[in-house]
């Protein structure tokens, strides 16, 4: 039975890192790029970190966006930091390798566990769009390609006679072919979700026994009492309003009990205070 | 070598570069302004301008200078610190740290080995502080190590592989975070 509704109990790994490659046509050149995501299974902030690449970041995010389609939480939310091997290049081919190793990282490897090569183009809520110069890619790859490799292409790219002649050579070597409409087509690449139970018989048990809470081995409650009054908006230490201070002090404990392994411990509350009571925040 | 270090290098040695007073050509004020704040990037023709000539380079620093000093006015008309407190928690090695101290900025250091030796740094700002901004942004410690340079994107973020030996977490250890105009 599949009770592992908790994603940051214990044993659960700090990352995943997944790497997936997809060929770059160049004006002289074709090569094979990669792109390497890691995913962080206790931090759900839907992060999507793409360093040094502006550009980048903002494809990048509509693909995963679309790859996360339908998906739930906390998966949905997980945070992924993710770099390209070579981020100088142009079009949206990479999309399926982004999507593939994004849903790979996040949910845990399934299926196939060797080197994975993809081409496609991501579209609205995963479906895969034809590439351009796929009959050079495959050329390209016909040379790189090792048995036991697995390629995923569109569907949409194999209708022209001379991509086909290709293709089958490529099968003839014992490389894996897969043709792919959608994404929920290769799902089987990916550990089902929390929320996608396999059989129907779990999925009604996970619905009566709802979220797992571990059990605590202590519980600490602090009461914070903040001087509300107008003294605090004098200068304090650091040049900046008393009561500014006060708040950045109270966000930084709060910071750090919630980077702590036993942030679900901790209890806080806060209290301000002033000269005077103002009775109409009382409830009557 | 790379096109961008090349260029990097030959900036840093043209910044030398005395001024003959030969411009047959020279850059728009407006067209700089531009380029200072991110909304275009000059052409390869403009940059060589910049590159050879001292008196436009100089041009572009009195208004980056000048740029900056209002982005400093309009955060202190706000109330809005720079400064990023944080007091670094003890027992975070390998997993995701975040530092949400400050109200409009967030700032998270994700580790991408379990060895602790290489990272990414992380930086979302509020809509009301992207709102404010004339241009990018950096973030630096008290020490004054940059930990990320440049703007930040459509929703508000930005992102740089960590470059230096010790680990950021070190560094905050001894250190206060604090942004600063580009």
């Amino acid at each position: 039975m599949n009770c592992a509704l908790n994603p940051a109990k214990p044993g659960t790994p700090a990352r995943r890192e997944v790497l997936v490659e997809f060929p770059v046509v160049g004006g002289r050149t074709t090569t094979l790029n990669h792109v390497r995501v890691i995913a962080y299974p206790d931090s759900l902030e839907r992060v999507v970190s793409v360093p040094a690449s502006r550009h980048r970041s903002r494809g990048a995010k509509a693909i995963i966006d679309n790859a996360r389609y339908g998906e739930h939480k906390p998966e949905v939310d997980m945070d992924v930091v993710l770099h390209f091997d070579n981020q100088y290049f142009d079009g949206a081919s990479f999309g399926l390798a982004l999507a593939l190793a994004d849903k790979r990282a996040r949910h845990g490897l399934a299926g196939y566990q060797g080197r994975l090569v993809a081409t496609g183009v991501l579209g609205p809520q995963g479906a895969v769009d034809p590439v351009d110069a796929f009959v050079l890619k495959l050329t390209y790859l016909e040379q790189v390609l090792n048995p036991g490799d697995l390629f995923l292409y569109p569907t949409r790219n194999t209708t022209r006679g001379d991509s086909l002649a290709v293709l089958q050579r490529l099968r003839q070597r014992d490389i894996a072919l897969r043709e792919v409409e959608h994404l929920a087509q290769v799902r089987d690449l990916w550990q089902p979700g929390i929320l996608q139970p396999r059989t129907e018989e779990e999925s009604v048990m996970v619905e009566r026994i709802g979220p797992i809470t571990e059990t605590k081995a202590f519980e600490q409650l602090g009461i914070l009492v903040l001087d509300g009054s107008g003294s605090m908006s004098e200068t304090g230490i650091s040049d900046q309003p008393k009561a500014e201070e006060v708040n950045q002090a109270v966000r930084g404990l709060m910071s750090r009990l919630r980077n702590s392994r036993q942030r679900e411990n901790f209890l806080l509350a806060v209290i301000t205070y002033d000269h005077q009571v103002d009775t109409g925040r009382l409830e009557r | 070598m790379h096109p961008e270090t090349r260029k990097r290098l030959l900036a840093a040695l043209l910044a030398a570069q005395p001024d003959t007073g030969e411009h047959p050509q020279a850059l728009d004020e407006a067209r700089l302004r531009q380029a200072l704040t991110g909304t275009v990037e000059l052409s390869p023709a403009e940059q060589a301008l910049l590159l050879h000539d001292p008196s436009a380079r100089q041009r572009l620093y009195a208004l980056r200078d000048a740029q900056r000093a209002r982005q400093y006015l309009i955060w202190k008309r706000l109330g809005m610190a720079t400064q990023v407190s944080y007091l670094a928690a003890a027992d975070v090695t390998d997993h995701p740290v975040t530092i949400d101290t400050h109200p409009h900025l967030t700032v998270k250091v994700f580790p991408l080995d379990a060895e602790g030796t290489r990272w990414t740094i992380f930086l979302k700002v509020s809509e009301t502080l992207q709102e404010t901004l004339l241009s990018g942004l950096r973030l630096l410690d008290s020490g004054g190590l940059l930990w990320l340079i440049g703007q930040v994107d459509a929703d508000g973020e930005l992102s740089m592989d960590w470059a230096h030996a010790e680990s950021p977490l070190q560094r905050l250890h001894h250190y206060e975070l604090r942004i600063e105009p580009r």
